[in-house]
């Protein structure tokens, strides 16, 4: 389901994917930055964004599939984490309509 | 550099080699020696992580020392690595738009660096390497389903770890990254450490995985032209193994 992000939100969903980050790759939260490259700066690799995504999709009732999601990074490439927290704000900001617009590309 | 290993690539039809792959551990970054370029080197020194960084460099160090050995790429100095926009490595021999391009694939975890290539044009490779963990158990629902098949797993764990790793490279094989349905590419062991791809009307690809210290390393071939076209039903009738939802409760 599609919503609208307050400032709050989003200040509450980066807070969430820094401890997220942080705990997986066993790195101090103070160290993730918006700049932070996910795999270059802190050895992550494509699990850690395929559990990132599953575990957003679960809590805010997401209804999209990883292979739109995919379609969706290949338009807004995802390196770091600033990127990362944008595109998980899109993906519940847009939900089903996050491929609006961005043409077929498979 | 430690911990070089490499296989030869096969397809079933007649078994002949088409391809490489490899395992290594780069020591220190600044090992690797001749089969790294400058500019490798220096983009490297800019990750922030000592373990990315010697798994960067290994991969592109291991890829060159492999195909010289195959005989593929004499001089490593003329062997240049790129990725496309999708991420698929670009593996110029002769320099950037050489005479001759393979098909190559890279892959990284906790410092080990996974490399492959195919030169039979027709052939295309995918490489994942994995650690062991709870992860990919917790995220089974983005990718495994009822369909797949391995003979035997000591845990939930390694079960959807090797699962995981198998269709990662499946996907990397058919250069797709994130954008496929993990779900549709189904996965069976007919032997120990070798499966099929299949799924969906897509190309039946051939892999194979090996478990050791706690990793798992896949790789995957996918073949147009070598007999790997068909879906060989008789991996179903394997005896004993592991679906998913029946040993695991997973999925």
């Amino acid at each position: 389901m599609a919503r609208k992000l307050t400032e709050d939100d989003k200040q509450r969903i980066f807070e969430e994917i820094r401890e997220y980050l942080a705990d997986e790759l066993e790195i101090d939260k103070e160290e993730i930055t918006r700049d932070t490259h996910i795999i270059d700066d802190l050895g992550g690799d494509s699990i850690i964004f395929l559990e990132m995504i599953e575990e957003f999709k679960e809590k805010y009732q997401i209804n999209i599939e990883v292979r739109a999601i995919g379609q969706y990074m290949l338009k807004n490439p995802v390196y770091t984490v600033g990127e990362t927290v944008n595109a998980i704000f899109d993906i519940i900001e847009r939900g089903d309509e996050l491929l609006a617009g961005l043409g077929d590309d498979q | 550099m430690i911990c070089y290993q490499t296989w030869p690539l096969e397809l079933s039809a007649s078994e002949f080699t088409v391809g490489r792959w490899g395992i290594c551990r780069l020591e220190r970054s600044q090992d690797g020696g001749a089969f790294l370029t400058g500019p490798e080197r220096e983009r490297a020194e800019s990750f922030r992580c000592r373990l990315r960084r010697a798994e960067w460099l290994g991969a592109r160090a291991g890829l060159r020392r492999m195909l010289q050995e195959a005989g593929i790429a004499p001089r490593p100095s003329e062997c240049n690595i790129t990725k496309d926009r999708r991420g698929k490595p670009l593996v110029d021999i002769g320099g950037a738009g050489g005479a001759k391009r393979v098909d190559g694939s890279l892959a990284h975890k906790d410092g080990l660096a996974g490399f492959a290539a195919v030169w039979d044009p027709t052939v295309k490779i995918g490489i994942d390497l994995e650690a062991v963990s709870t992860k990919p158990w917790r995220c089974r629902r983005a990718f495994a389903t009822r369909g797949d098949y391995l003979l035997d797993s000591e845990s939930s764990d390694s079960y959807y770890c090797v699962l995981w790793c198998c269709k990662e490279a499946a996907s990397k094989a058919l250069g797709k990254g994130l954008l496929i349905d993990f779900r549709e590419l189904v996965i069976s062991e007919s032997a120990s450490g070798r499966f099929t791809v299949g799924g969906n009307g897509r190309d039946l690809m051939a892999g194979r995985y090996l478990l050791f210290d706690g990793m798992v390393a896949a790789v995957v071939m996918m073949s147009h032209a070598a007999g790997c076209g068909r879906r060989d039903r008789s991996v179903r009738t394997g005896r004993g193994g592991n679906r998913g939802e029946e040993k695991f409760n997973g999925a």
